[in-house]
């Protein structure tokens, strides 16, 4: 391959003529898809049985092709500049490809998404009610007043077990012990565990109520 | 799949919830599989390939017995289920059918379309040539013939739009919103001549390298270098896709066009940059009205420091000698 001598950087723009264009122009004009750097050269191509001239052919269809496509991408292309360098934005892309796997299909909405919607609470309360508020509802800290410390809401050492069977003082439940003085009390239980039976309790209900939505919703309520 | 998998683990139903369908799919894995006979040329098609795809493609090195894409598909399906794959490179060399490289396109598990490629004994230009394009490197890529803008209904220009489909399946990578200007490094261009004599022209794959030089305008120059290997292929057996299925895989979903969202209907921005919308309000019959809790609306109502005053539903003689005039309660 013969390498082209680099041009001087002092040519004076204006007297001196092109060597090398800089624009192509074919009979018919080139289509593009920007989003895939896609440029499509709908000219007849010479016929390509015969070797010998095969290669210059290809190659000069090329450099035509890549500098008609690199100049509509520097022409249209919106260009920013960053501390990393110069940014094209690309378009989203028109020739489509066809998908791998077919669309999911919408779950049916759980019994308490259907009341939610239509009571209008929580997600589908309205433009107030995402936002920062829902961000916190996520996070796992949450401000414990007594340590003045962010302790976990949940998880390993998280608030919600703060109760269960590691304090020093439990205190007795006044309704509790007048239930238990009229029916009696179980057999076999001890009050400091009762925090702890009554988040199993409500683990147990609520994976009770997800198996019979993922019955109700059939297999793609599944994972 | 073969058995249906009841997750018992979190871990477990993550990664199964990872395999479920997703509005937006990501890129396509290739799997780059051979037959008995896999000779240097072939190989270097499938070399080739997963240097260009890689991390996305799965280059396996055993040979497959028995494998006839265009007889019996069942076990390129199973394969490719297995690696999670949507495009299988499949090689195959016979002396019927010397260097035969199919590529399949897989969607919902099966194969969704297929094209056997047979590849022409090359110039020696390309032999032992690198392809110094890094990892995840977004091609320029140039269709370069009649035969790829064609859109009748002939069989050569469904065969060609189908090759072409593929192709961009397989080589272009990454659908992205920017990218950076040096990143525009290397051109694939697939060219085809002319159809001759009736016959399917053959397709051209080169790769170039980029270089840009100053050419005293804004624009740069473009030169080019070939880099890589060179192939030439005549195309062979095709199998198309059944249009209710590529219908199917053809499917877009609702909400993902940005457009779509953004447009709502009603909302607008006055000039002085406060959002407004109107309200619609139903008729209100008037004569249903409450009146007797309107505790402004009596007669005997009439506030510490103000004159008798006009009231709004009530036709009240106004005295003409009021010397201003109030408001009217609506």
């Amino acid at each position: 391959m013969s390498e082209a001598p680099p041009q001087s950087t002092l040519v004076p723009a204006v007297s001196k003529p092109d060597r090398q264009p800089v624009t192509v122009s074919k009979p018919t004009p080139y289509t593009f898809d920007l989003g895939h750097l896609l440029a499509t050269d709908p000219n007849p191509f010479p016929s390509t049985s015969d070797i010998t001239n095969r290669n210059e052919l290809l190659r000069s269809t090329a450099r035509d092709g890549a500098q008609s496509l690199l100049n509509e991408l520097l022409s249209t292309r919106p260009i920013t500049s960053s501390l990393d360098g110069l940014t094209l934005s690309l378009p989203p892309t028109t020739t489509q490809l066809p998908r791998w796997k077919p669309l999911p299909k919408p779950k049916p909405p759980t019994k308490w998404e259907a009341f939610a919607r239509r009571k209008g609470i929580g997600k589908f309360a309205g433009a107030a009610s995402g936002g920062a508020k829902l961000e916190d509802r996520r996070k796992n800290m949450v401000y414990d007043e007594e340590s003045g410390e962010w302790v976990k809401k949940w998880g390993y050492k998280g608030k919600n077990k703060e109760g269960e069977g590691n304090d020093w003082l439990v205190e007795l439940d006044e309704k509790k012990l007048k239930s238990e003085e009229k029916h009696g009390q179980p057999e076999g239980r001890n009050v400091r565990m009762e925090g702890k039976r009554e988040r199993m309790e409500r683990i147990r209900r609520q994976e009770r109520r997800e198996r019979s939505n993922a019955r109700r919703g059939g297999k793609q309520a599944r994972t | 799949m073969l058995r249906e998998v009841k997750p018992r683990t979190a871990r477990t139903a993550r990664i199964l919830k990872s395999r479920d369908a997703k509005p937006i799919e990501d890129r396509k894995k290739t799997l780059l599989l051979h037959g008995p006979k896999c000779p240097p040329p072939l190989h270097s098609v499938l070399k080739t390939i997963h240097t260009l795809t890689r991390p996305h493609s799965v280059l396996l090195t055993k040979k497959n017995e028995n494998i006839h894409p265009f007889e019996n598909v069942d076990s390129l399906e199973f394969l490719a289920g297995k690696n999670e794959c949507g495009l299988v490179v499949w090689g195959s060399s016979s002396k019927k059918r010397p260097n035969g490289v199919t590529i399949l396109r897989i969607f919902d598990g099966r194969v969704l379309d297929m094209v056997e490629l047979l590849l022409l004994p090359a110039d020696s230009g390309g032999e032992g040539r690198k392809l110094p394009v890094g990892v995840e490197m977004k091609p320029m890529i140039l269709f370069a013939g009649s035969v790829w803008g064609d859109t009748s209904t002939s069989e050569m220009a469904q065969t060609y739009s189908m090759v072409k489909s593929l192709f961009l399946d397989v080589f272009s990578g990454e659908e992205v919103r920017s990218i950076d200007v040096e990143g525009l490094q290397y051109l694939l261009m697939i060219a085809a001549g002319e159809p001759e004599n009736g016959q399917n022209p053959m397709v051209h794959l080169r790769w170039y390298k980029v270089r840009t030089r100053r050419s005293g305008q804004k624009l740069p120059r473009v030169e080019l270098d070939e880099v890589g290997p060179t192939f030439d292929f005549r195309v062979g057996r095709t199998k198309e896709a059944d249009a209710a299925v590529m219908k199917e895989a053809m499917k877009k979903g609702r909400g993902l066009d940005e457009d779509f969202r953004s447009k709502q209907k009603n909302v607008g921005m006055d000039t002085v940059g406060d959002k407004v919308g109107r309200v619609h309000l139903s008729r209100q019959d008037l004569g249903q009205l409450q009146t007797r809790k309107m505790k402004g609306l009596k007669r005997g109502a009439a506030l510490t420091g103000e004159k008798d005053m006009a009231d709004g539903m009530e036709i009240d003689e106004v005295s003409e000698d009021e010397p201003a005039k109030k408001p009217r309660l609506a």
